[in-house]
């Protein structure tokens, strides 16, 4: 298997809309490779929104559409020819809420990706399981109960499988969506430190409604917010964490993280 | 003033004096002590009387003493629970009594030679011959239409609720809910009219199993539809997330997990039609014999089996319908079983 | 859990801790500088402040990131509130050592301090490189006891500070009016050096014990 190789992202004038409505307008960033970039903001500002556009997830639901160019790298994955199935492969995703596959255990669950992919190979599997778990985390956890079904961990054990599943397929950049809302603080603590041992490997992009989280665990800040309800999200300032907690350049984000709006 | 809304409110200390159970109890005797008196002094008589005038003078009493002791509240609450063990009783007495009519009177005929045999070569008083051409008819035409109603039932529910946007997919699931009301022997006519008749393909168990795949269709349609609703919106967004088209989706994430309710379902519309007789009478009939093919000729099954039997009125032929009809039941809850027995295999545990 | 926090919090503490080991050297260079009249030490002593300075400036960002940062609570804050007073308070002991080798370089090359005066300074420089390292342990090892060792040191400091001032207003000085000015700054310098020593013990002290209490109720 070959190794991970992280990738840059740079947005170039997103616009995504639900049928007729903009949901977010005019977003540019660039996120370099092997960091970890949170993206915060008000709800119902396009952070998750423009989450989904990265990895051609937002146009999934009827009527949803994409304006823009995104590269990885190079690339623009949403050139005219460019399989949207096959940029998921290589964009992975995790969600707010642990989604094992109930029916699978744990082993199968880490392995979907590759098996359902074409992949059967015993030892390749067996081999690329482990690994995915060990990088979650979560190996030593399991080790000997791989084959019991995935919902039966807690709940900062189903993420970390969620983690292991999606970098499994050992994909380019790691797309990670509230992933630690619904846990407690101390499994919430293990996926930031795991965070910032998967940085390594990854480019990662997490979508946070906690501040303070984006402020431990982020390298960059993108802080997203709306003029008024009914206006699309915009992105307001990005720049290095250090900057955005300690001195923003934009007043509006300003207000936002000492909690005077938002 | 008005008073205060905790002083409206009863007092938590409140009433401590109840009607426990020994004094219900001996309410009870009491009742069923003064009935036995008054039907013997009046002229009212009849057990089904007894039986509810008890009921009717137990309500009245128990009310009055309640009300009496434990107050308006309790008497009341203990009122509606005896309506409601009453419509229990009234649900329960009837299935209870069907099933051991069935029993008892299936047992008396229900051995190895009926259950070996069948009709050919009898004349209208011998006690022999048995339902074994009904067991095979039987099994063969459900087995049939299992086989064609399941995958077209899961393809039609995996398009309402996976592809189908718009007016298409509600007109499915309009016709699909009309059919649902279809009386069973309609679908036998209409197998009949155009099958048997018009295409002249003449009485088969194949005949009989499509009159029953029209009844069972709906069935599972709906309650795979719902099943597949059921299995949550993240474990589709996973699987795509990981690269997965969408009808790799639904066939290794979607339906495996909806799996469990799509055979409940399936086992209740099979359950359903095992006994359904009316279409048969037009599609497969009666015939002694065994007839293994279903593919030609008439092949009678238990429901069919029993229908004729009655017809022909002698104390061998109602012998012959109970025992078969016992069979009947024994299949349907064997059915039954097995699919609870599946669906537990399924469920997932810690 | 946290680790990349928790190393940050070591990285705060091990700067404090070579700042006070750079001042501490420096207190004792200035004080060779000024009793042997070397220029050389002296002008060592006021480069090297640069990197105290510079050490200072970055002790205080990082203080201030991982407060952005890492909501720090309990221990973790009071470290982390402390050491941005304790930067201030080495951050000035080292300008007094500068200070004092800028004396003995002003006055190169005669020796600034009277042989009669000589064994006064001495004391007080040494008690002022004690009270630095001392300083410097304390934050390492947060012991009270030690902590309030320092005040005793900071006593002898002033005893030592009274009589300079002593032999100064007595009726037999006869350095002349500069000397008696140089000598009056340089006690001021050592004694205003012990203080800031003796500040840090009472941020040690309200580190550990949560408390602003006094620190001499720790000795042993």
């Amino acid at each position: 298997m070959s190794v991970d190789t992280a990738k840059r992202i740079v947005a170039e004038d997103v616009n995504a809309f639900y049928g007729a409505f903009r949901a977010i307008a005019g977003v540019s960033l660039t996120i370099e490779p092997n960091t970890v970039t949170a993206l915060i903001g008000p709800s119902g500002c396009g952070k998750s929104t423009f989450l989904r556009t990265i990895n051609r997830m937002h146009e999934v639901l009827p009527g949803a559409r994409v304006e823009g160019k995104i590269m990885l790298d190079s690339e623009d994955l949403y050139g005219s020819g460019v399989d949207a199935v096959a940029v998921r492969r290589t964009i992975g995703m995790v969600f707010q809420r642990p989604n094992p596959f109930p029916t699978m255990s744990i082993y199968d669950n880490v392995a979907s990706g590759l098996k359902l992919n074409g992949i059967k190979n015993k030892n390749v599997l067996d081999e690329a399981v482990e690994r995915s778990l060990r990088g979650a985390n979560l190996w030593n956890e399991v080790k000997d109960r791989l084959g019991k079904p995935g919902a039966g961990l807690s709940g900062g054990q189903q993420q970390r499988l969620c983690i292991a599943r999606a970098i499994a397929v050992e994909p380019q950049v790691l797309l990670m969506d509230e992933p630690c809302s619904a846990l407690d603080p101390i499994s919430t603590l293990a996926i930031e430190d795991l965070m910032n041992e998967l940085k390594k490997r990854f480019t990662i992009v997490i979508v946070t409604h906690n501040m303070q989280q984006a402020a431990r665990v982020s390298d960059c800040t993108g802080f997203f917010s709306l003029e008024a309800t009914g206006e699309p999200g915009r992105l307001i300032e990005i720049d290095t964490t250090e900057k955005i907690f300690s001195n923003p350049s934009e007043k509006r984000t300003e207000d936002y993280i000492t909690g005077r709006f938002g | 003033m008005t008073a205060t809304v905790s002083e409206q409110l009863p007092s938590i200390t409140g009433d401590a004096r109840r009607l426990h159970a020994p004094a219900r109890l001996a309410l009870l005797g009491v009742t069923i002590l003064l009935s036995v008196l008054l039907f013997a002094v009046t002229p009212m008589q009849g057990r089904a009387d007894f039986l509810v005038f008890v009921v009717v003078l137990y309500a009245v009493l128990q009310t009055a003493v309640s009300f009496a002791v434990e107050g308006r509240r309790h008497a009341l609450d203990r009122l509606v629970s005896l309506f409601v063990h009453l419509a229990l009783a009234a649900a329960i007495i009837p299935l209870v009594s069907v099933l051991y009519y069935t029993v008892a009177k299936g047992l008396r005929k229900l051995d190895g030679q009926f259950l070996t045999h069948n009709l050919t070569g009898l004349g209208p008083l011998d006690t022999n011959g048995g339902e074994y051409h009904a067991i095979i008819g039987t099994i063969e035409q459900v087995l049939l239409a299992t086989v064609i109603a399941v995958p077209i039932g899961l393809l039609v529910a995996i398009y309402i609720t996976e592809y189908g946007r718009g007016w298409l997919a509600s007109a499915v699931r309009f016709v699909i809910d009309v059919m649902t009301g279809i009386p069973s022997i309609v679908a036998g006519l209409f197998v009949f009219a155009f099958w048997v008749i018009a295409l002249k393909q003449g009485f088969s168990g194949l005949a009989a199993a499509f009159s029953l795949v029209i009844l069972m269709l709906p069935v599972i349609v709906r309650s795979s539809e719902e099943m597949i609703k059921l299995v949550p919106g993240e474990l589709r967004e996973a699987s795509y997330a990981l690269g997965l088209p969408k009808w790799k989706t639904i066939l290794r994430v979607v339906l495996p997990t909806a799996s469990a309710g799509i055979t409940t379902g399936t086992m209740l519309a099979v359950a359903r039609v095992t006994g359904e007789t009316a279409p048969l009478l037009l599609t497969s009939f009666v015939t002694p014999a065994t007839n293994t093919s279903p593919l030609s000729g008439k092949q009678t099954a238990i429901p069919s089996f029993i229908f004729s039997q009655i017809g022909l009125g002698r104390p061998v032929n109602y012998e012959r319908a109970w025992a078969a009809a016992l069979t009947l039941i024994v299949l349907v809850l064997v059915l039954y079983v097995s699919a609870r027995l599946l669906t537990r295999r399924n469920t997932l545990r810690r | 859990m946290r680790q990349s926090y928790h190393e940050q919090l070591a990285e705060v503490g091990d700067g404090l801790i070579e700042m006070s080991r750079l001042v501490g050297s420096a207190v004792s260079k200035a004080t060779t500088a000024l009793l042997d009249a070397d220029l050389e030490a002296a002008e060592s002593v006021i480069a090297a402040d640069e990197e105290v300075n510079k050490l200072y400036r970055q002790l205080d960002d990082e203080a201030v990131q991982l407060l952005a940062r890492q909501q720090p609570v309990a221990t973790d804050l009071r470290s982390i509130v402390t050491a941005l007073r304790m930067s201030s308070d080495l951050e000035r002991v080292g300008d007094y050592a500068v200070h004092i080798a800028k004396v003995a370089r002003r006055r190169y090359p005669a020796s600034v301090i009277p042989v009669e005066l000589r064994a006064t300074i001495l004391e007080m420089g040494q008690a002022a490189t004690r009270i630095a390292v001392k300083a410097g342990t304390v934050i390492a090892t947060r012991d009270l006891s030690l902590a309030a060792q320092l005040l005793a040191d900071d006593d002898t400091i002033d005893d030592l500070h009274a009589s300079l001032f002593t032999a100064l207003l007595s009726g037999d000085w006869d350095h002349g009016v500069e000397a008696a000015i140089d000598l009056a700054l340089l006690g001021r310098y050592y004694e205003r050096l012990a203080d800031h020593a003796v500040s840090v013990s009472h941020a040690v002290t309200y580190l550990v014990t949560g408390e602003h209490s006094d620190p001499e109720s720790y000795a042993e």
